[in-house]
């Protein structure tokens, strides 16, 4: 053939990771949650003061006594200290809530996509029921009726925040399934199981990963809601948590609310700044130029 | 001699202002007379007619030299809103694509009757009225109850007629059409063509048919402009071209189509091709762009670009061209 | 008959009997009736070994449809398919992977039909994998062969659909189509979305391997240009019905049934010839719905011949001059 292209490629993967590199923003997020990652694993090691015991006056600004750089909250516990080892419950829930969400939005995403007819129809009016219920509210009885622990909460996020991905990946399915490499595969022998997770799957990974990252973050924020609406586990610390507690002191102690609130701040907009670049990464149209 | 309503002379345009997608191509086309562009993909036939509409896909796309004159105004020179002013008036253009070229969320009648009321201040009953009419010009069929259906309702043959009826609604002197039956079916496409030439013997609108397929240009072109790799390598009378083609690229062309003949086949014969494909942009070198695909290319031919040699209405730019090589 | 049979040359590589596949339509409301597209409609015909047999048609004649029920990658809803006399329209599960290895498929668009997401060369291996055939190295060596094969380099196995053309990935695709060494392949306008150009070549590429694999083809397309010169018998098709049948000669040369009269006047550039005039004016119009059909011939409604009889009575495919098949009362009164 007249084409000489150079047999070297990269592979897919590096391809869309050096797309990722050259944008400023996502690479911005990533640092975000590459420190917050950090500081959930090591924070606790440098900095052991316990979140829960009192060490200063009631409502110590920050900057005013040094065993409390960020002030302490109405019991006098320190604010920093529960930054510190609230890092790792808030991602631990934000991680938890996405897996469950992945793994049963996709498991019925592609079965309601992949068999279509009645199975679709069923998994589908399931998906309706549960997207239709009130979130907070439901995600609330749940806790409620359960016990406000840690697993419980991730487990309630999970369970409100499915429909929406396995929408996504249903519609991907449908789109990719009608594709001439899915038939060819197909007239090769291959099974229902390798056409879904070896041929399907991975070209539809794109749109359910970015929105993976934006389901971690919408978790925490939801964390952060129940813990604020007293619903959090009041044994661990979390960044909801110090909200939550110190919600009868916002007029007169700011830095309560609004350090953890940056926090998590912060780490929805990493969050959200890295699915923003993996969309433009993973998005071959998009690349080409 | 009758002035052209469309001229194109020297147009250049260049990606990233270095490489040249249009290299120095000059067309004509006269009223009532239907100009033909073929070629491969990637031989900037598309990009000929964008240039004319000033519809550059992408911004690091420059005309970089020439001008295209439509009755001898410069279009190059116009700002954009006095461009805007001319396109789907003056000069018009249809698609491949009917289903993607009209809006979904539209009826028919309102299409059609906004492309009429952009350039007439009329009321809707008169703008109804007219597309009726238009409609009916473009042979489809009881025209007052498809002004009420949505693109999706229609057949491709009758959405790329409702794309003509929008086209022609002001009344263009020039009429550009990219490929327009390439997605339709052969009988359908049969269709389209007649009411091309109807529209052109009622209205005298010039057309510009791009298309890759010779069967096509024989069948409505008066002239043809064989492009290549951005230039034009042959142009002339279309029968004369079809009949002789002097430039290899043309002969290629003509001979690697097979097209239905009348002649009986025994088993599958081996087809003629043009060997390779069309060199990617930044892969042309300085002589003749079809050199590393041509038959009777020589070290001249990939040094030296070709001169463009004219023979009475017939141009051609190779070095053998005129000379007239081996009969193809 | 038995799968086990040897086949006699004169056994037929391929024969269909009375193909039906309707596609049920979505109901509005579960008090309408519930609507079918009949798109392949009762269509018979048999293929003799290492010929090729073209299906034309223009869109929403069935031609595609009819191809992948023949491969069981659609599904029929009536009729028999026979491969080498045995039948093959009820195999599941194993029986159907061994049928399905001796028949594959050309797409027509080179870029679908490649999975982005794979290099090249995996793709070609796919069908040695999934169906088991030789060790891992013997499958390379396949793959680097059949590149070598279809005019690619074998390094050229590394690279990703996305880098190469649409005529390399047709190549690509013919090479995974010729992976199982099947016997039949099945080729769904293998040239339609290729540059003129590039047509040619890849149809040279098909006759070779035609000649070196010793296939069968199945060959569908609406380029009429093509398919005489490459295919030894042609069934013209109509929604979902073949109005005729014939050996390619008699079929370009005497066309008979009034559709594939105007097929072949419709073809552009034959108007010099004096073909032109074939074109009738009746021809306007689209075809009728393929789920609600006119009774009597599909055709009628835009036959320039219809007759009262053709509205009524839906006209059989029969045997006129030898070999030569019309569905038409015009014709076969």
């Amino acid at each position: 053939m007249s084409d000489s292209r150079s047999p070297e490629v990269p592979s897919p993967l590096r391809e869309a990771w050096a797309a990722f590199l050259r944008n400023r923003a996502g690479v911005f997020g990533l640092a975000i949650i590459a420190a917050l990652i950090f500081l959930a694993l090591f924070g606790p090691l440098i900095y052991p003061v316990d979140p829960f015991e009192i060490v200063a006056a009631p409502l110590t600004p920050p900057a005013e006594n040094a065993r409390v750089p960020f002030g302490s909250d109405y019991l006098g516990r320190d604010i920093l200290s529960g930054i510190v080892h609230g890092a790792r419950v808030t991602l631990f829930v934000g991680g938890a809530a996405a897996a469950m969400t992945v793994v049963i939005g996709v498991l019925v995403g592609a079965a309601a996509g992949y068999w279509g007819g009645r199975t679709d129809r069923f998994l589908m009016r399931m998906t309706e029921f549960f997207q239709v219920l009130p979130a907070l509210l439901f995600a609330m009885a749940l806790v409620t009726l359960l016990s406000p622990s840690i697993p419980i909460i991730a487990t309630a996020i999970g369970v409100v925040s499915w429909p929406a991905m396995a929408r996504l990946t249903r519609a991907e399915f449908l789109r990719i399934k009608s594709q001439n490499y899915v038939t060819a595969a197909r007239s090769s022998g291959a099974g229902d199981l390798y056409l879904i997770t070896r041929v399907i799957l991975p070209n539809a990974a794109a749109p359910l990963i970015v929105s993976t990252a934006l389901v971690v973050g919408m978790a925490i924020l939801f964390e952060a809601g129940l813990s604020f609406l007293g619903l959090g586990d009041a044994n661990v610390m979390s960044w909801g948590l110090i909200i939550g507690s110190n919600r009868d002191y916002v007029i007169d102690a700011w830095w309560t609310v609004t350090i953890p609130g940056l926090a998590i701040f912060f780490t929805v907009l990493g969050l959200s700044l890295i699915g923003d670049g993996l969309n433009d990464a993973l998005n071959p149209n998009l690349r080409e130029r | 001699m009758q002035d052209p309503v469309l001229k194109v002379d020297g147009l250049s345009v260049t990606f990233r202002s270095s490489l040249a997608i249009l290299d120095d191509v000059s067309l004509e086309v006269r009223r009532g007379q239907t100009l033909g562009i073929v070629g491969e993909s990637g031989c900037g036939k598309s990009m000929t007619a964008l240039a004319i509409m000033r519809l550059m896909p992408s911004a690091a796309l420059k005309v970089s030299g020439g001008d295209i004159r439509l009755n001898g105004e410069n279009l190059l020179a116009l700002d954009e809103e006095a461009m805007r002013a001319i396109r789907g008036s003056r000069a018009a253009m249809i698609f491949q694509d009917p289903m993607t070229s009209l809006n979904p969320l539209f009826t028919v009648g309102n299409q059609v009757g906004e492309s009429i009321r952009k350039n007439r201040q009329i009321d809707r009953a008169e703008a109804r009225q007219i597309t009726v009419d238009l409609l009916k010009a473009v042979g489809l069929p009881d025209p007052e109850r498809h002004l009420d259906y949505y693109p999706h309702q229609l057949s491709g043959g009758k959405r790329q007629r409702v794309m003509i009826a929008m086209a022609i609604a002001g009344n263009p002197d020039v009429l550009i059409a990219d490929e327009p039956t390439t997605a339709l079916d052969v009988t359908v496409q049969a269709q389209i063509f007649q009411v091309l030439r109807d529209m052109q013997a009622a209205s005298g609108t010039a057309i510009v048919l791009i298309t890759h397929d010779m069967g096509a240009i024989s069948e409505m072109a008066d002239r043809v402009a064989v492009m290549y790799a951005g230039r034009v390598v042959e142009e002339g009378p279309a029968d004369e071209i079809l009949a002789a083609p002097r430039h290899p690229y043309t002969r290629g062309l003509v001979s690697c189509i097979p097209r239905v003949s009348d002649e009986a086949f025994d088993g599958w014969p081996e087809l003629p091709v043009i060997p390779g494909t069309v060199p990617d942009l930044d892969k042309r070198g300085a002589g003749c762009h079809f050199a590393p695909r041509c038959p009777l290319a020589d070290d001249r031919c990939a040094a030296r670009r070709p001169p463009v040699l004219q023979d009475g209405e017939r141009r051609c730019a190779c070095w053998y061209g005129m000379a007239g090589g081996p009969a193809a | 008959m038995t799968g086990s049979e040897i086949a006699t040359p004169s056994l037929p590589k391929i024969e269909v009997c009375d193909l039906r596949v309707e596609f049920p339509l979505r109901r509005r409301s579960f008090l309408d009736k519930p609507a079918v597209v009949h798109a392949v409609d009762g269509v018979s015909f048999a293929i003799r070994r290492n010929t090729v047999f073209g299906i034309v048609g223009e869109s929403g004649s069935g031609k595609t449809t009819t191809a992948l029920a023949i491969m069981r990658l659609q599904a029929a809803t009536g009729g028999r398919v026979l491969l080498d006399g045995a039948d093959i329209t009820d195999l599941t599960g194993d029986a159907l992977r061994a049928v399905r290895r001796r028949m594959q498929i050309i797409f027509q668009d080179p870029y679908s039909s490649l999975n982005p997401r794979r290099r090249v060369g995996a793709a070609v291996r796919e069908p040695l994998d999934l169906m088991g055939i030789g060790t891992s190295a013997e499958r390379e060596e396949t793959v680097a062969r059949l590149f070598a094969r279809v005019g690619l380099s074998p390094a050229q196995r590394a690279l990703f659909p996305h880098q190469f053309s649409g005529g390399q990935r047709q190549r690509i695709g013919i090479a995974r189509a010729l992976a199982s060494q099947p016997e039949v392949v099945v080729c769904d306008e293998p040239v339609s979305a290729l540059d003129v150009a590039v047509q040619a070549q890849i149809l040279n590429l098909m006759r070779e391997i035609r000649d070196d694999f010793g296939l069968t083809y199945v060959f569908v397309s609406h380029n009429l240009g093509v398919v005489q010169r490459v295919c030894d018998e042609i069934a013209v098709m109509y929604l979902g019905r073949i109005v005729e049948r014939a050996d390619r000669n008699a079929l370009f040369t005497r066309p008979q049934h009034p559709y594939t009269r105007a097929l072949l006047a419709a073809v552009p550039g034959r108007q010099e010839a004096g073909h032109r005039a074939e074109l009738p004016a009746t021809l306007a119009g689209d075809p009728p719905s393929p789920v609600d059909l006119p009774p009597g011939c599909r055709f009628a409604s835009r036959c320039p011949y219809a007759m009262p009889r053709c509205l009524s009575e839906e006209p059989a495919l029969r045997e006129g001059a030898p070999q030569h098949f019309v569905a038409c009362h015009l014709v076969n009164p």
